[in-house]
Order: C-alpha cells, then structure tokens, then sequence
C-alpha cells in the first residue's frame, strides 16, 4: 500500500523536481536595407532551424501558425508593419520582431540640425532624408547621436504645402543608455509674422523600461498650417531614472530619419 | 502474476496516463536533441547540484577537466573560486577567495602532475597554481615588452602552455598582445596585438595550440570583436584567418579532432543574450551550432551565424570531458552553475 502511494509521489517529483523548462526560440532575423523607401522595398527574414516555420502578418496582428508562411522575400510597396514569429514542435514560440517601412513624404529640400557628440555625428548630405535607417543598432552609422540638453532641426519643403504629419524616426536601446527625449517640439514659420510659430507637442514618460526598438513618432499639427519651413526642437531625457542602471546620468537622443505628410 | 502486482501495475500505467500529456505535449526540453550533424547533445540544465547561498558563483568563466576526470569551475565569486565537481554534477571540493577578477583557466599536466593557470582581470596578473589552489608562481604586467606603463593596461583573459612549458598569456581586454614566456616565466617575445591589418586581433579573449597536425602545431588566437580566429605559428608569425561572421568567439578548445568554443553573442542581436556553441571540425567549417542556425556555406565562409534556441544567455566557455560531454559556463547569466550536454 505504501509503495502504491509512493510511486505517484515519485512520479510527480521526477516530472516537477528534474525536468527541465521548455526552451524558447530565439527570433528570426529580418535583413533589409532600411526602414524607409521610395518606390519599392523588401524584406529577407533568416532562421535556419530544421523544423521551425517562420510566420507573418502585414496587418499589424500577432503572427499566429495559421498566418503567412514565409518563404521568399517579402516586397514592400506602401507604408507596412511585418510582424515575425518563429514556431516550431518541442519548443515555445518566439518573441515577436517586427519591422516598419517607411515611404517617401513630401519632398524635403534641406535639413539643418544642431551639431551631435562627436561620435555620432555623420557627414552625409541629407542624413536625416537619405532613406537609410530604421535598424536598431546605434553603430550602424546611420544614426546621429546627441548628450545635449537641446536639439534643434529645421526642415526646409521644396514648396510651401498643407502638413498633416511629420514623422520622426528615434531610436530607444535603453541597455544603451538610449532613451526616447523628455519632449518633442513642432513649429511652423508664418510669413505674416516672420517667426516660427508653435503647431504640436510631443511629452514622453520614462517611468519603466521600454523595448529595443525604432521609434517612429508622429506630430500633428494641433492646427491647420501651410507652410515651407518646419522646426523641431527635441530635448533629450536629461537624467535617466531610478529603474536604470545608469539613473542620473544624462540619456542619449539617437535620430536617423524625417519625414514629412 | 498475483493479484498485489496486478494492483502496483495497473496503479503505475494510470500514473503513466496521468503524467503523459505533459510528455507528449513536448513542452520539456529534456528530449530536445540540439546541434547538427554529427556533433549532436542533450542538454542537462540542472547538472550541478550545488546550493547557490552555500556556494554561490557571479560570473562562470571558465572550465576544465583534470587527470583525475573532476570538472573544476573558475568563477569571480572570491566566496569560492574554484569549486571541484565529479562527472555528475557533485562537488567535491571548492577553494580560491583571492581571485577578484578570475577570468581565464587552463590546466596543463607538467611530467605527470597538473597545474592551473588563472588569469585575473581585476589584479592583472596571472597566477600558476597546484590544482589545489598553492600559488607557485606570478607573473604581472609585461614591462619587457615596451608597451605598458602600468598594470591597468594589462586585462589577462587567458593562457595556453605548449608542450615545452612556454606560456602564451592573451592580454585580452589590455592591448590585445599575445605574450610568450619561458616555463620559468621569462619574456621571450609578445605578437598579435592591434593594428591595420590582418595579422593584428581586436579583444584576443582567448587562446589555444592546435597539435592536430603533429608536424606544424600553431596557435589560435581568438579576435572576438572582429568574429574570427587567427593562427600563428609558435614563434608567433601571423598564418591565416578563419572568419566565423557574426559569432563573438571566446575561448578555442581542441579536443580530438574538433575545436569547440563558446560564442558570447551574436552580431544579429547584440546585448540580448544570442549566444550559442561552435564546433569546427579539423579543417576549421563549422558542423555544429549548439542552440545556434545550421551552418551554411557560401563559398568558403560561413553565412553570418546567430541564435536559433534561446538555450543559453552568454556562454562563455566549454569543456569537454574524457567521454565527449560538454559543460557550458555562462558569463552574466543570472548566476547561473554551468549546464552538461551528452552527445546522442
């Protein structure tokens, strides 16, 4: 009788005391060029585990089993958000990748912006326009980082237009001391007045860690406006929280790409 | 058969039903078989059975077997930083609190008896041990070769001693030299170093003598940075490269006809605990990645490589015993004891 009682006893020990958890698989891999694009773009996603099926949706959904099925390159035309996720039998699916890209706005003649610590800065033409951007990594060399108080950006329209949105790529690696800025600042010049004239505001909480991730933040104009000259102030988070292994510290502000709608 | 046993076996197959859908369901990665080809395991997670607040580890850095087939671990814990397993995961003994930054371990057998080699980050300096922790010997910051001014320029991460007793020390997190000294400890030469070119390494994390041709033994030195390996011969002049695209290689480890090394991190996902195991074959291709993609060639390189099973966070080194099993230490994983695979 006791032996009857143990073995179930011994049974459940074996299977909670020494069985191993179920392991995770790690994320596919997405490889593109960039995150923005004019005229077309596409997507390779890599992960060569035998057995594992790499799934997507286009649709902005949780990739489940029963959707897309990838086996070629994915091509992008129009403004899309992939999201990618590995499955496989004996393991627990994937963390969701995903990628955004990115068309071509209104057509920008000139970026200015304040000058960026010395290592980040970067002396291509249009850096902030040239369609290059959207990874995550900071040393990609797309980026231009900032550990100012203040940046300022203004961006000059090859003609005056109606703006219904700008868009602002900023990259968040916190692991990095990468932070989203404390506010983003949007004006418009008015010729009347010749002065820039406040049109959006942007206020960003840093109260638990966020994800690795670009960041593509949009503005709206709290107004109607038309106008040929835009202004963008940003200010970096100037001391990193308490939650943070580097609280205190001044934040660094990565930007890459803007847009304009 | 009487009707007690009766009783006890059919008692046992409803137990069996009742804890089979856990089993079939698969979600257990007890019978996960991972790596490729002919370089295949399974992976024992719960290996050591150590208590951590009794022996707590920080960092696993680095392990190896000795004569007498114990597994001893080397970690920065100065609670205990060297803790002496068996085969099984049981511990033996443990010793060492003087060793702060303890980094790089290599055991060689000098006529018949072994001796430790730890490289000490934080006191830059490397010491010669007994395998039961008596310091016999310590070598600090290379002056002699002209390019230190002090000791905290010189980051030991390794050693590797020929069969002659020179030792080869890779100032891995220093300048990246490889310095070679006589058994005694005299300076003989210093190589690799940084620099343009491809003869020079950046983070020289690790180092090892491949003897599997007799006739030209050469040493590999690991540029971890740069995803590659690079040999040179004994004397220290530069012979090739073996690139290993998007893997952060720490240590080599040569056993039989196979090179292991643990990979910290992937390019593919950096900071995000993408490491796996790397095992090349004697002509240096890789046939296996140990939670990693299948290899895959185009031309003569190997196409970037990166984590495909969340199996480790940072593997940092591997050891491989007398019967072919592998033990990982991890680095920064959670204070994690190392993991055991056994090959199927």
């Amino acid at each position: 009788m006791i032996k009857k009682l143990l073995l179930p006893v011994f049974l459940f020990l074996i299977q909670h005391c020494f069985s191993q958890p179920a392991f995770q698989l790690a994320p596919p891999i997405l490889k593109y060029k960039s995150g923005f694009f004019s005229g077309s773009t596409s997507l390779e996603i890599v992960f060569n585990q035998p057995g594992a099926e790499v799934h997507y949706t286009i649709n902005g959904n949780e990739p489940t089993e029963n959707d897309r099925l990838y086996t070629s390159e994915v091509v992008i035309t129009q403004r899309t958000q992939v999201k990618v996720k590995a499955f496989a039998k004996n393991f627990l699916h994937s963390e969701t990748v995903k990628a955004t890209f990115i068309k071509n706005g209104k057509t920008i003649r000139d970026i200015k912006y304040s000058k960026p610590n010395d290592a980040y800065a970067n002396s291509t033409a249009d850096i902030l326009n040239d369609n290059i951007g959207g990874i995550t990594n900071y040393r990609s060399g797309g980026w231009l980082g900032y550990d100012s108080d203040t940046v300022t950006i203004t961006v000059d329209l090859a003609k005056k237009e109606s703006i219904n949105n700008i868009l602002i790529s900023l990259l968040q690696d916190e692991n990095s001391w990468i932070f989203l800025p404390e506010q983003v600042l949007l004006y418009y010049f008015n010729d009347k007045q010749k002065a820039f004239l406040q049109a959006g505001q942007e206020i960003f909480q840093h109260n638990s860690p966020g994800p690795k991730q670009c960041n593509l933040q949009e503005i709206k104009p709290a107004q109607k406006i038309k106008t040929d000259k835009l202004k963008l102030v940003l200010l970096p988070l100037k001391k990193i929280p308490d939650w943070h292994n580097g609280k205190g510290n001044h934040g660094w502000l990565f930007i890459d790409e803007i847009k304009v709608y | 058969m009487n009707r007690k046993q009766f009783i006890q076996q059919s008692s046992l197959a409803a137990t069996g039903m009742l804890y089979a859908p856990n089993i079939i369901r698969g979600l257990k990665n007890d019978d996960v078989i991972l790596g490729h080809n002919n370089k295949r395991y399974r992976i024992n997670t719960k290996w050591s059975q150590l208590n951590a607040a009794q022996y707590p580890v920080k960092d696993c850095h680095e392990m190896v077997q000795d004569k007498l087939g114990r597994i001893i671990l080397l970690t920065n814990e100065t609670k205990n930083n060297v803790i002496i397993y068996d085969k099984s995961g049981k511990l033996l003994s443990s010793w060492g609190h003087e060793y702060p930054g303890a980094h790089g371990l290599t055991l060689f057998n000098e006529n018949g008896e072994d001796f430790l080699y730890i490289c000490d980050n934080n006191l830059h300096q490397v010491f010669k041990t007994t395998i039961d922790g008596k310091v016999l010997m310590t070598l600090n910051y290379p002056k002699e070769t002209g390019q230190y001014t002090k000791a905290e320029e010189y980051v030991p991460t390794e050693t590797i001693i020929a069969p002659n007793g020179d030792i080869y020390v890779a100032d891995g997190y220093g300048k990246d030299f490889v310095i070679q000294y006589d058994y005694k400890g005299n300076y003989i030469r210093h190589f690799a170093g940084r620099g343009e070119g491809d003869k020079y390494v950046v983070n020289t994390h690790g180092i090892c003598i491949d003897n599997r041709d007799k006739n030209k033994p050469c040493l590999i030195v690991t540029s971890r940075v740069q995803n590659a390996f690079k040999r040179y011969t004994m004397d220290g002049v530069y012979i090739d490269t073996i690139p290993l695209p998007g893997a952060w290689v720490c240590r080599p480890v040569i056993k039989g006809d196979y090179l292991y090394v643990a990979v910290l991190q992937t390019n593919a996902r950096l900071d995000e605990k993408s490491g796996f195991v790397l095992i090349l074959d004697k002509n240096y291709k890789v046939v296996s990645n140990i939670g990693g993609n299948l290899p895959a060639y185009t031309n003569k390189t190997p196409e970037e490589m990166y984590q495909t099973v969340k199996v480790f966070d940072y593997p940092h080194d591997v050891c491989i015993d007398d019967e072919e099993n592998l033990y990982i230490a991890q680095w920064n994983s959670g204070h994690v004891y190392p993991y055991k695979l056994s090959p199927v």
